[in-house]
């Protein structure tokens, strides 16, 4: 049979086109000899004297705007006491034919947070104190009515205790609350065999402090009914600490009631600044003390982004691409180690855009609701903030 | 009528992606691996003809030689396998649009002209590789890619004088230019990590010129000879950013063309060039070594025995880069033939080579398949 070599080379040449729309040239490589010369180069580096803008300052939250209150008992380091004024009572309404009999005993009722479960027999105390606490009542301010001549009622707390409080005592020994419509304010101490603390949600949280009043009724076809009515929320709580201590300006401050905030501005290198990828960036903070909160406790250290740096008033955002482990450290008080805080995804947000300012700020959380309150030294001292970096230059390394 | 469709099919089948490069497991090593411009048939006689042939870029003397005017496209199919040390890597493929060339006299006038289209050098790979890194005190291993597609072009302009019955004499000028689109990826063991992506894009350019001869010295007996210099090429980043100037090699070559009888022909180019002249551009921390390239090409084309030609060809090269202090070496073994379609106004080159690269550590197989589709209106 004769060939059709023309044919025979088109069916090869189309066998060739198959193939040609298949490619596969990805295989393993052996470095660095059969490695490519550019390389990606990982620059693992502590910085120091890379903060060369600090200063801490003290009021950005108050302790009646937390959601917490926290009390830390009776004889502690940090000492604290609550306040919870409710709003006034309305007046007694007995349906058609019923008569008020008295009024019984009153009922305070808050949530439990937090407790350290380590730590039992734990005692709740109320005292009665004047309406006329504010937001300037001090620890001190409260010593004449933290007697025993004005103490409500000792209540003991169910080591088993997770939900809510539910603490009377005998409305005769809070003598303005009867018939007539008053206004009740209390104050709370915390007594316990060892130092601890309690945790109490405050109307900012939503789950409001309430009281309310037990009485007895004689009804119209003569039976006395005992009953609980007229609950009311708290319109004013909060908690005020034995101590607080000052700012200094050689150190930097985190945390505490009122809360502080420490700003710090960053001086990136151009070669980091400019479209470097940041891998990992920790900012290495030494305290100066040990970290101050009620024993047992703790607290959260964040690293907050600014969108624009005008100072103590710069407004603050949440971490960006935020994940979870990045832009917060658990603390435990007492502690003295080094604290180590992951700021990648603010860093990454810096040499992303040239516009954002280099600045962060470092807040406790929550603040103002715990006695947690961390000093580290600043760029003022030797042990100043140091920023260990892990990054890639914009610029590929060649072999 | 099925000469026409046969074209249009094998046009069609033989034009692959734009691409213009030809992988090697070298091609990672230096400036890259050398390409080859010249045609399919040049190719099949294993590149014996380089120095003599019109079609191919070599000796712009030879650019005389153009009896109409001509136009070629060139494709290469590579089957590839290779090893290094303890890895081997096998089934490797790709195609590329390797070649092309534009030529033919200048009317009735002794001057004639050559375009050609071809890769200069191949920086094509992807490869795959893992290791470890320090981040933060923490050794951390990944998994990383890096893959480059892209070459440096050779687009030569030539112009020939036929100064003599027997005499042919060039000059062409070499724009070099390129660029390769290059991307990192970087995959960490530790998930808090986010993965790293960084894709850049370097060009590369510059200038040479080359002359050539071509000499008849009997009717059975072809010579030629070229030169060619080149100035320095300017590598830059995406942004016009120059971070490197590479000397680039001088290139000698000559070749002979052997015809004792009329369906017998021989012929064998031999080249030097000095590429250890590029290592002055190299990053001044690799251990890479450059080298001068010898290469001879010796083929050989029977005609009268099955109606189509016939060619074998060996060829013998250096490659210019190695990371040991071995230089190595390449050899193809070639067997190839052409079909004339369309009363002769087209031809279809077809070139089948086995390849064996060897040295530095690396030995590497492949199959080149190549088609050229040449076109003479």
């Amino acid at each position: 049979m004769r060939m059709n070599w023309p044919r025979v080379i088109t069916l090869v040449a189309l066998g060739f086109g198959v193939l040609a729309c298949r490619e596969n040239i990805t295989a393993p490589a052996q470095c660095p000899d059969f490695c490519p010369p550019e390389r990606i180069t990982v620059v693992d580096t502590i910085l120091s004297g890379i903060v060369t803008g600090d200063s801490s300052f003290r009021g950005y939250a108050v302790a009646e705007d937390a959601p917490v209150f926290q009390l830390v008992s009776e004889g502690s380091v940090v000492e604290t006491r609550g306040i919870t004024r409710f709003r006034p009572f309305a007046e007694f309404s007995v349906s058609g034919g019923d008569t008020l009999v008295s009024v019984d005993s009153i009922r305070v009722t808050v949530d439990v947070l937090r407790r350290d479960t380590m730590v039992q027999d734990l005692e709740v105390v109320l005292y009665r104190i004047p309406a006329t606490v504010d937001s300037a009542t001090t620890y001190a301010d409260l010593d004449p009515y933290f007697q025993d001549s004005t103490r409500l009622t000792t209540f003991a707390v169910d080591d088993s205790l997770t939900g809510s409080l539910e603490i009377d005592f005998p409305a005769s020994l809070y003598p303005g609350i009867g018939p007539d419509s008053t206004q009740a304010t209390i104050g709370w101490a915390l007594r316990a065999p060892a130092e601890t603390f309690l945790d109490l949600t405050t109307g900012e949280s939503g789950q409001f402090p309430l009281i309310a009043r037990h009485i007895t009724v004689l009804s119209a076809i003569g039976d006395t009914v005992s009953t609980l009515i007229g609950g009311e929320f708290a319109d004013f709580d909060t908690f005020v600490a034995r101590s607080g201590a000052p700012l200094a300006d050689s150190l930097l401050v985190v945390g505490g009631v009122p809360s502080a905030r420490t700003i710090l501005r960053f001086n990136l290198p151009a070669r980091i600044r400019d479209s470097s990828d940041i891998l990992k960036a920790t900012l290495v903070l030494i305290p100066s003390s040990p970290a101050a909160a009620a024993s047992g406790d703790g607290g959260t250290l964040r690293a907050l982004a600014v969108t624009r740096d005008v100072g103590q008033k710069s407004p603050r955002g949440e971490v960006i691409n935020f994940v979870p482990g990045s832009g917060a450290v658990a603390v435990l008080g007492g502690a003295t180690d080094t604290v180590f805080l992951d700021v990648t995804n603010i860093m990454a947000t810096w040499t992303a855009d040239s516009i954002l300012p280099t600045t962060l700020f470092l807040s406790a959380a929550p603040e103002a609701g715990r006695m947690f309150e961390l000093r580290f030294f600043s760029s003022r001292t030797v042990d100043a903030p140091l920023l260990s970096l892990s990054y890639v230059p914009p610029f590929l390394e060649r072999r | 009528m099925v000469g026409r469709w046969v074209v249009i099919v094998a046009a069609v089948v033989t034009l692959p992606p734009p691409a213009v490069a030809q992988t090697s497991v070298y091609s990672v090593l230096g400036l890259g691996y050398p390409g080859r411009a010249i045609g399919v048939r040049t190719r099949a006689m294993g590149g014996g003809l380089a120095a003599l042939d019109p079609g191919s870029a070599l000796n712009p003397g030879a650019v005389a030689a153009y009896r109409q005017l001509s136009a070629s496209a060139t494709s290469t199919s590579s089957f590839r396998d290779y090893e290094v040390d303890d890895i081997s890597a096998t089934g490797l493929l790709d195609t590329r649009f390797a070649y092309a060339s534009l030529g033919g006299p200048f009317g009735a006038t002794p001057f004639a002209f050559g375009l050609t289209f071809g890769t200069y050098l191949d920086r094509t790979y992807d490869v795959v590789d893992a290791g470890d890194v320090i981040i933060s005190g923490d050794t951390v291993p990944y998994n990383e890619q890096i893959s480059s597609d892209g070459a440096v072009i050779d687009l030569r302009g030539a112009v020939a004088w036929q100064a003599l019955s027997t005499l042919r004499i060039g000059a062409a000028i070499h724009i070099l230019s390129g660029t390769t689109e290059n991307e990192f990826f970087r995959d960490f063991a530790d998930s808090a990590l986010a993965p790293l992506r960084r894709e850049d894009r370097v060009s590369f350019n510059g200038v040479g010129g080359s002359v050539g001869v071509m000499w008849d010295a009997k009717p059975y007996l072809r010579l030629g000879a070229s030169a060619r210099f080149n100035g320095s090429m300017r590598v830059k980043l995406t942004e016009d950013v120059e971070f490197g100037r590479t000397d680039l090699p001088r290139e000698f070559s000559g070749g002979v063309f052997f015809a004792p009888v009329p369906d017998l022909r021989v012929a064998s180019t031999v080249i030097w060039r000095s590429w250890s002249r590029s290592r002055s551009g190299l990053a001044a921390s690799t251990t890479l070594n450059a080298f001068d390239t010898f290469e001879v090409g010796n083929g050989l084309e029977i005609l009268g025995i099955t109606g189509f030609p016939l060619r074998l060809g060996f060829r013998w090269a250096q490659l210019p880069y190695s990371p040991t202090a071995e230089q190595p070496r390449e050899i193809n073994l070639s067997f190839g033939t052409g079909i004339g379609l369309a009363s002769g106004r087209t031809t279809i080159e077809f070139a089948l080579e086995r390849v064996m690269r060897d040295g530095g550590g690396a030995k590497e197989r492949a199959w080149l398949v190549s088609f050229e589709l040449r076109v003479t209106p």
